[in-house]
C-alpha cells in the first residue's frame, strides 16, 4: 500500500536525520484511514480518503459560484472545458511523472486563481489521484476568499512561524481535495518561496504521495520575481492567458522567463466564440495530434 | 496577430468586439453632421440676367466712340459698384447685415457683401468675321446675391442690376462726351496753329513780294525788255556820237583866226616835234635814258604852257562866223542828247541788275516759301481730319444720348427665391453619415491593429510555438447576467428620461413641437 510505504519512508528519513524537521512539517497521519470506519471499495472500486486531521471547512457555494469557481458543483455545464484541460494535463504529466504544477500568468487578473481552483476541483474528481491546492500568492492570497472560507492560517505560517502543516491544510469537503490558503500577506514573499524550507516542503509533498497532484497558485511572472523563484521547485508550469487581454509580446516575454523543459502549456482563459466547447475540444485534439 | 487574410467570421468577430469603437465616433460624427445640417442658417439666392445688346445703327454708319471690350467694361463697372462707398450705401439703405453690425467692422461687412455678390458673364462661341477664328463673346451676364432673407435678397439683386444699367449708360455717355470734348479742344488748338502759319506765310510774302517764284516769268520778261532798251539806247548813242564827231569835224574845218593859229602852232608844233622825237627815242632807249627823261620833261613843260595858254585865253566864239555858231549849237545840243541817253542807259542797266538779282534770289525764296506752305498744308490736313472726327464724335455722342449704341437690358429681373440654395442639408447629412461610419471603422481598425492581445488558441500557439492545452470560455454567472440586464434596463430608462426631458424642455421652453416639426421638415426640404 502506497500510504504505508510513504509513512515508512518518512520514518526512515527521520531516523536517518536527513530531514529532521519533517516530522513537524508533515505529521504522519494527515491522511489516514479513520478507525472504525469501514473503508471498503465502493462501486467504482475506489477508496475515497477521509481527512481526519485536516481542518474541515465549508465552502460558501454561492460566493464561489459568483467567482466563477464552477467546478465545485459537478452538475455545472461549464465543467467540460476543464475536463478537456485535465485530460491534456494528465496525458502530458504522466509521460514525465510530473505532479507539482505551478499555475501562473504573464500579467495580473488573467484568471489564474479561478482556473487553479476549477482545475484542482476537476482533478479531484478524477478517480486515481488526490489534489492539494496551495495558494503561493503571498502578496494577495485569494483562494480562500473566492471559496468563501474563513481562514487565518496559510503557507506563511508554515514558512515563517514553523507551524505544522497539519494545522494549515483544509479540507473543503470536496472529495480528495485539500488546500492551503488564507492568512497574512508579506512583502518578502520571493525570499520565502525560494527558501530551503519551501524546498523541503515541496520535496516532501512530492515524494510522500505518488498519486497526489499539487497545484500552486503563483503570482504573475511579469509582476514580480516570485514565480521565477518558485519555478525551479516545481515539475512543470501551466500558464493562463486571458483572451483578448494579454498582448502576445507579454506572453512571449513571460514564457522566456521559465525553463523551456518545464513548460507544460497554455490555458486560454475567457475565450469568446461560437459553440465554443466542442470547437475547443476538437481543436485541442487536433493540436495534440500534430 | 493573425497573418492571414480576414475571413468573414473574423470580420464579424471584430465588429462585435469593437462595436463601441465603431458606434461612438460614428454616432458623434453623424449627430454633429445632423446638428450642422439643421442649424446652418438657410441662404437664399436671387439672380438677375442682363443682356448686352449690340448697337442698333450699323457700325458702318456710326462708329461708337466707346471701343473697349464688353468684358473689360463689365469688369470696370463691377469694380465701381463693388467700391466700399457704393456697397455701404446699399447696406445702409436696405439695412443689410444688421446682425453682424455689432460684432464686425464695416470693412468686414463690406467684404462679406462682396463675397455674397456674384457677377457671372455669359459667353457664347462666335466666329470672328474678320479673322475667321472662333472666340468667346460675352452676350449677357447674371448678377446674383445671397442672403438670409428672400425678400431682401431680391431687393438687393434688383438694386444691383439697376446700378449696373445706370452705370453703363453713364459710363458710355461720359466716354462719348469726353471724346468730343477732347476733340474740340484739339481742334481749337490746331486752328490757332493754322492761323499762326497763315500769318507767317503772309509776312513772308510781303517780305519777298518781288522774288516769289510766281513772279519769275515777270522778272524774266522785265529783264528782256531792259536788255532790248539797252541795245536801243546804245544804237541811239552811237548815232549821236557819230553826229557829234561830224559836227566837230565841220567845226574844225572852218578856218580859225590867224593870230591865234600862229601863236598856237609855234608851241604846238614844238610839242608835236618833241612827241615824235620821244616816240623815236623810246623805240631805241629805255625810259631811264637821259634824252628820254629830258624830252619828257620838255613835253610836260610845253603841255603845261599850252594848257595855260588855253586857260588864259578863253575861247570866245567867233562872233564873226555864223556857220561856226550854228555848228557849235548843234554840237552842244547833240552833246546834251548824248548825256541824256547815257543817263537813260544807266537807269535801264540798274533795273536790269534788279531783275537779275530777283531772279537769282527766287530759288531760295521758293524753298522757304514751300516749307511754309507744306507746314500749312499738314496743319490744315490735321485740322480737317480732326474736324471730321469731331463731327463723328458728335454723332456718336448723340447715339449714346439716344441710347442707340450698345446697351444693357434687364431681361430677367430678380425673382423672390422660394427655396434656400444653401446649405444642402441632405448632402451634409449624407456626407456626415459616410464620414461617421468612416471614422468608426477607422477607430475600430486602429484599435484592432494596436491590440496585440491573444484571442484564439491558434493565435497563441502560432505566436509562441508552444502547446495550448485548452481554452476556457468566458463564464457569466447568473448574478452577473442579472446585473448586466439591470444595468441595461436602467440605461434605457435614463436615456428615455433624458429624451423625454429634452423634448419637454424644447416644447415648453423653445417652441411647440408642431412648429418645430414643420421647421425641421421645411429645412430638410424633403
Amino acid at each position: 500500500m502506497k500510504l504505508r510505504k510513504a509513512l515508512d519512508k518518512a520514518r526512515e528519513a527521520r531516523q536517518d536525520g536527513a530531514l529532521p524537521a519533517m516530522e513537524d512539517i508533515l505529521p504522519a497521519g494527515d491522511l489516514e484511514v479513520p478507525a472504525g470506519e469501514p473503508l471498503g471499495p465502493d462501486a467504482s472500486g475506489y477508496l475515497s480518503p477521509v481527512y481526519s486531521e485536516s481542518r474541515r471547512v465549508t465552502i460558501d457555494s454561492s460566493l464561489a459560484a459568483s467567482h466563477h469557481c464552477v467546478c465545485l458543483d459537478a452538475s455545472s455545464c461549464d465543467v467540460e472545458p476543464f475536463k478537456v484541460l485535465r485530460a491534456q494535463i494528465l496525458r502530458r504529466t504522466r509521460e514525465h511523472g510530473w505532479r507539482t504544477i505551478m499555475v501562473t500568468s504573464a500579467l495580473p487578473n488573467e484568471g489564474k486563481t479561478v482556473t487553479t481552483i476549477n482545475l484542482a476541483a476537476t482533478f479531484a474528481r478524477e478517480f486515481s489521484q488526490t489534489v492539494l491546492l496551495v495558494d503561493c500568492d503571498l502578496h494577495k492570497q485569494a483562494v480562500h476568499k473566492y471559496l468563501g472560507i474563513a481562514s487565518d492560517r496559510g503557507l506563511i505560517d508554515f514558512l515563517k512561524d514553523q507551524r505544522p502543516l497539519s494545522e494549515l491544510i483544509m479540507w473543503p469537503q470536496v472529495d480528495k481535495l485539500t488546500l492551503i490558503s488564507g492568512g497574512r500577506t508579506v512583502p518578502d514573499a520571493t525570499e520565502l518561496l525560494g527558501s530551503p524550507r519551501m524546498h523541503a516542503l515541496l520535496a516532501e509533498m512530492k515524494d510522500r504521495y505518488q498519486d497526489r497532484y499539487i497545484f500552486f497558485d503563483v503570482p504573475p511572472l511579469l509582476s514580480g520575481a516570485d514565480a521565477m523563484a518558485f519555478a525551479p521547485l516545481v515539475d512543470c508550469v501551466l500558464m493562463v492567458v486571458a483572451a483578448g487581454q494579454t498582448p502576445v509580446e507579454e506572453v512571449q516575454r513571460a514564457v522566456a522567463l521559465i525553463p523551456a523543459e518545464k513548460f507544460l502549456g497554455f490555458v486560454l482563459n475567457r475565450h469568446l466564440g461560437p459553440s465554443q466547447r466542442y470547437y475547443a475540444y476538437g481543436r485541442d485534439s487536433r493540436s495534440s495530434a500534430v | 496577430m493573425d497573418p492571414h487574410a480576414l475571413s468573414p467570421a473574423e470580420v464579424i468577430a471584430i465588429i462585435k468586439r469593437r462595436l463601441l469603437s465603431l458606434m461612438v465616433p460614428a454616432g458623434l460624427v453623424i449627430t454633429a453632421a445632423a446638428a450642422v445640417a439643421l442649424l446652418l442658417p438657410a441662404v437664399y439666392r436671387s439672380s438677375a440676367t442682363i443682356l448686352i445688346e449690340a448697337q442698333e445703327i450699323p457700325a458702318d454708319f456710326v462708329t461708337a466712340t466707346v471701343t473697349s471690350y464688353v468684358e473689360q467694361r463689365l469688369q470696370s463697372i463691377n469694380q465701381r459698384i463693388m467700391s466700399t462707398t457704393r456697397l455701404l450705401e446699399i447696406i445702409n439703405r436696405l439695412n443689410l447685415y444688421a446682425e453682424l453690425r455689432e460684432e464686425w467692422t464695416t470693412e468686414e461687412i463690406v467684404e462679406q457683401m462682396r463675397e455674397d455678390i456674384e457677377m457671372t458673364p455669359i459667353s457664347t462661341e462666335v466666329t470672328d468675321r474678320r479673322t475667321g477664328r472662333p472666340s468667346a463673346a460675352t452676350v449677357a451676364f447674371t448678377l446674383a446675391y445671397e442672403g438670409r432673407e428672400p425678400g431682401t435678397v431680391q431687393q438687393v439683386t434688383n438694386l444691383l442690376a439697376s446700378l449696373f444699367l445706370e452705370e453703363n449708360i453713364q459710363e458710355r455717355a461720359r466716354q462719348a462726351e469726353e471724346t468730343t470734348r477732347f476733340l474740340e479742344d484739339e481742334s481749337t488748338r490746331l486752328k490757332s496753329e493754322l492761323a499762326q502759319v497763315e500769318a507767317q506765310i503772309a509776312a513772308f510774302k510781303e517780305a519777298h513780294v518781288q522774288e516769289l517764284p510766281d513772279l519769275v516769268p515777270v522778272n524774266l520778261q522785265g529783264l528782256h525788255t531792259a536788255e532790248a532798251g539797252v541795245a536801243r539806247l546804245q544804237e541811239q548813242l552811237q548815232g549821236l556820237r557819230e553826229r557829234a564827231g561830224y559836227l566837230e569835224t565841220q567845226l574844225a574845218s572852218l578856218p580859225p583866226p590867224p593870230e591865234k593859229q600862229a601863236q598856237k602852232s609855234e608851241d604846238e608844233k614844238r610839242l608835236e616835234e618833241l612827241k615824235i622825237q620821244l616816240t623815236h627815242l623810246r623805240s631805241q632807249f629805255s625810259d631811264q635814258y637821259p634824252d628820254v627823261i629830258k624830252t619828257r620833261a620838255e613835253i610836260a613843260e610845253l603841255e603845261a604852257q599850252v594848257a595855260a595858254a588855253k586857260a588864259a585865253e578863253p575861247e570866245a566864239p567867233s562872233p564873226d562866223n555864223p556857220a561856226k555858231v550854228t555848228l557849235a549849237a548843234q554840237l552842244a545840243s547833240t552833246r546834251v542828247e548824248i548825256a541824256a541817253t547815257q543817263r537813260q542807259m544807266e537807269e535801264v542797266e540798274k533795273s536790269m541788275a534788279q531783275y537779275r538779282g530777283r531772279i537769282e534770289a527766287s530759288p531760295r525764296v521758293e524753298e522757304q516759301y514751300n516749307t511754309l506752305l507744306s507746314t500749312r498744308r499738314s496743319v490744315q490736313a490735321k485740322y480737317d481730319d480732326l474736324m471730321r472726327k469731331l463731327m463723328e464724335a458728335r454723332v456718336a455722342s448723340g447715339l449714346e444720348k439716344e441710347q442707340k449704341g450698345e446697351r444693357f437690358t434687364l431681361i430677367d429681373p430678380a425673382q423672390l427665391p422660394e427655396k434656400p440654395t444653401r446649405p444642402n442639408r441632405l448632402a451634409i447629412l449624407l456626407i456626415g453619415t459616410v464620414l461617421g461610419i468612416g471614422a468608426g471603422v477607422a477607430l475600430a481598425a486602429l484599435r484592432e491593429l494596436a491590440d496585440h492581445s491573444v484571442r484564439t488558441p491558434e493565435a497563441l500557439a502560432f505566436a509562441t510555438a508552444l502547446p495550448v492545452l485548452g481554452s476556457i470560455p468566458e463564464m457569466v454567472t447568473a448574478a452577473q447576467e442579472a446585473r448586466r440586464r439591470r444595468r441595461m434596463v436602467l440605461a434605457l430608462l435614463v436615456g428615455l428620461a433624458v429624451v423625454a426631458g429634452a423634448l419637454a424642455a424644447i416644447h415648453f421652453l423653445v417652441m411647440d413641437f408642431d412648429i418645430l416639426w414643420a421647421k425641421i421638415s421645411h429645412r430638410l426640404a424633403l
